[in-house]
């Protein structure tokens, strides 16, 4: 095989970003059956695998905000070789709400402060996981209204194309709730078994595509691949 | 009765007599110092209740009268009486002013309290603050601080390009797949035209947007048809020895903007579907022998190579606030202004464009910038010469190297194309890297 006569250097610039908001469960639930034991070795996966891939290792910011009665912002957006995982303890309720809301005010302060830096972005991406029911005792009486409040905040992001919202349900989660908050391009995912790894896999592959223009339902609806029981409804 | 005992009976009676006034005084005596030893009494119980009043010392004038029998008895009875009575109006009022005193100092307790408690509230106030504005501060900081591991601004990119084509144009141009996408087409659409006389060059660049289901159809169109209308009204200026004015350009880019649109419309209409389904990017760069121009709609990247060795660009591609966002020729039918031309009364050695999925591979598109090192960065939007001058060099002398080998004059270009195609794939590691649809196109023409 003969040498291609084209060669040339590419000058160096600085890569576009795309933030990822993980907002994973750690009530005390996810303790069961070693969920949060695969769920952060899934997580170190991603970490590696998106290291090692010449498209996104300069290109994604990972920020990471656990969750159970109360939320804490434990990895803030970072390129995969920055990040060091913390340690992860299963304990306590499931306060979603507020968790989540972290997760969007996470992409939110990094694009702001994209923009205040003169860096272009790809949109940013919101990524619940969680294994079971949204605690109501965080709002009290008031839980159900701000559900429905959450939901609509992810709906108009949608419209607006501000972020994308996924749901990953594990195990024992009950989806009516995670189904009243999806976007209507994203359904939400139930894992088969505890594939984290593919999952996450999945994820960074889909990323890249909806980053380079693809359309977000078709992305996130091919390949799901080997983690997805396939009982999501689309 | 003798004398003597009338005298003696009335001794008896005297001495009786005696006795008698004698004890009365001898009893109201006794009485008077019992009284003035009570009102010692009184005078001393004054002294408990008040401690802060100085010893009471009766005056001369107050000095317990004599004794003036009966009357006086009940009158310092009476007195006795009035200072018992105003010593237990006294006592109620001290134990009313003790009760108060008590009741006093349980708020004074109450208050102290409460003040150290706010004292304890206003510091973790304070403390909080302090943190607020370390924070802020530092948010200001990361805020102003461009990333460091940004590249440094670019110099001036300035290389004279050497050997020869003869006056006439060489090219190479390619439209390729992202590296690893394996759904879907291509949605990348180039077109290189020469006139007839040989004279201008006509680049045409679509890039079909990702999310538009027919968008590869629309940039097919919108190039064919930009690169016709052009080349139409090109080759009549050739063939009349007329020059190309800026105002004959922007007329010319104004007919080929319209004629692909319509094209779209067209073609949309035919197969009975939304036009902005069809939706893309052109970009349409002519080069002549006074002069280098170009119009765009959308994002991509257009340049060219001066005949002093400076590469410069020939359009500010339109972004929006996400790195893919941008315009559509679609667009056009609701923003007539849309198009951006730009006209250069200068011949070019080289005149290239690009769709964006090869920008981050041959220009400098995101670095600090030249002002503020510590800014926010900057789009330099400057072509780099030594991605440019190696394969423009090569466009030049490729075909000479293939016509030694026996190839024929239209295979020579094919082979070109084919290996120009292989090199936007994955000539280098950025363009391997790069995972979006990828075009060059590029034509040089040197004396």
């Amino acid at each position: 095989m003969t040498t291609n006569p084209f060669s040339a250097e590419s000058p160096k610039n600085y890569e576009q970003k795309c933030t990822v908001a993980l907002v994973v469960d750690t009530s005390g639930s996810m303790s069961e059956h070693s969920r949060l034991v695969n769920m952060v070795a899934g997580l170190a996966a991603f970490i590696k695998e998106v290291q090692e891939d010449e498209n996104l290792k300069n290109k994604l910011e990972i920020g990471i905000v656990a969750f159970s009665h109360e939320c804490r912002r434990v990895v803030e957006p970072s390129l995969a070789a920055d990040i060091q995982l913390p340690e992860l303890k299963a304990e306590g309720g499931t306060f979603s709400i507020q968790a989540i809301r972290a997760g969007i005010q996470m992409v939110s302060d990094r694009k702001a402060w994209y923009r205040t830096n003169g860096l272009s972005y790809y949109r940013p991406w919101v990524i619940h996981i969680t294994d079971g029911e949204p605690d109501s005792r965080e709002f009290g009486g008031e839980f159900e209204a701000k559900w429905d409040e959450l939901a609509q905040q992810i709906r108009q992001a949608e419209q607006q194309k501000t972020f994308c919202f996924l749901s990953l349900g594990v195990d024992e989660f009950k989806p009516a709730y995670l189904e009243r908050i999806k976007q209507a391009q994203i359904p939400v995912y139930k894992m088969s078994g505890l594939k984290f790894t593919d999952f996450f896999k999945w994820l960074s592959a889909t990323i890249a595509e909806v980053a380079k223009g693809a359309d977000v339902g078709k992305a996130v609806q091919s390949n799901t691949g080997s983690w997805d029981s396939g009982q999501s409804p689309s | 009765m003798p004398e003597n005992a009338w005298a003696a009976l009335l001794i008896v009676v005297l001495g009786f007599a005696l006795g008698c006034f004698y004890m009365s005084r001898k009893k109201d005596r006794k009485t008077a110092r019992r009284l003035r030893k009570e009102r010692r009494q009184l005078n001393s119980g004054h002294q408990v209740t008040d401690p802060e009043a100085p010893p009471r010392v009766l005056s001369d004038a107050e000095e317990v009268p004599e004794f003036n029998g009966a009357e006086g008895v009940i009158k310092l009875r009476q007195d006795l009486e009035k200072t018992n009575n105003a010593n237990a109006t006294l006592q109620s009022e001290l134990k009313a002013l003790g009760l108060r005193l008590k009741k006093v100092q349980t708020e004074r307790d109450s208050l102290v309290k409460k003040v150290q408690t706010q004292d304890e509230q206003l510091q973790t106030l304070r403390a909080q603050a302090q943190q607020a504005e370390i924070e802020q501060r530092a948010q200001a900081k990361a805020k102003v601080s461009a990333p460091v591991d940004a590249p440094d601004f670019p110099p001036p990119q300035v290389k004279v390009l050497t050997g020869s084509t003869g006056g006439q144009w060489r090219h190479a141009c390619g439209s390729v797949h992202g590296s690893e996408k394996t759904t879907d087409q291509c949605q990348d659409r180039s077109q290189l035209v020469v006139t007839s006389g040989g004279k201008f060059v006509i680049l045409a660049v679509a890039d079909g947007a990702g999310s538009l289901k027919y968008s590869n159809l629309g940039a097919e169109e919108a190039v064919t048809a930009a690169a016709r209308v052009a080349r139409d009204v090109l080759e009549s200026i050739e063939s009349s020895g007329e020059a190309l004015t800026r105002q004959e350009f922007l007329r010319i880019s104004n007919k080929a903007f319209v004629g692909a649109l319509e094209a779209v419309s067209s073609r949309a209409e035919r197969e009975k579907r939304n036009a902005h389904e069809y939706g893309s990017t052109l970009i349409l760069l002519i080069a002549g022998p006074d002069c280098t121009a170009c119009a765009h709609i959308g994002d991509g990247r257009a340049g060219c190579c001066l005949r002093d060795g400076q590469w410069i660009p020939l359009l500010s591609p339109m972004k929006g606030g996400e790195a893919n966002m941008t315009k559509f020729l679609t667009h056009l039918r609701d923003e007539p202004g849309l198009v951006q031309a730009n006209f250069i009364p200068l011949s070019s050695s080289a005149v290239f464009c690009i769709s964006d999925g090869c920008e981050n591979a041959s220009w400098f598109t995101k670095t600090k910038s030249q002002y503020r090192a510590h800014g926010p960065l900057v789009d330099p939007n400057i072509p780099s010469a030594d991605f440019w001058a190696s394969i423009a060099m090569t466009v030049v002398e490729l075909p000479g190297q293939l016509m030694t080998k026996g190839m024929a004059q239209p295979e020579v270009q094919n082979e070109t194309d084919r290996l120009f195609a292989q090199f936007i794939l994955a000539g280098n590691p950025t363009l391997k890297a790069e995972r979006d649809d990828k075009t060059i196109a590029l034509a040089v023409n040197l004396p």
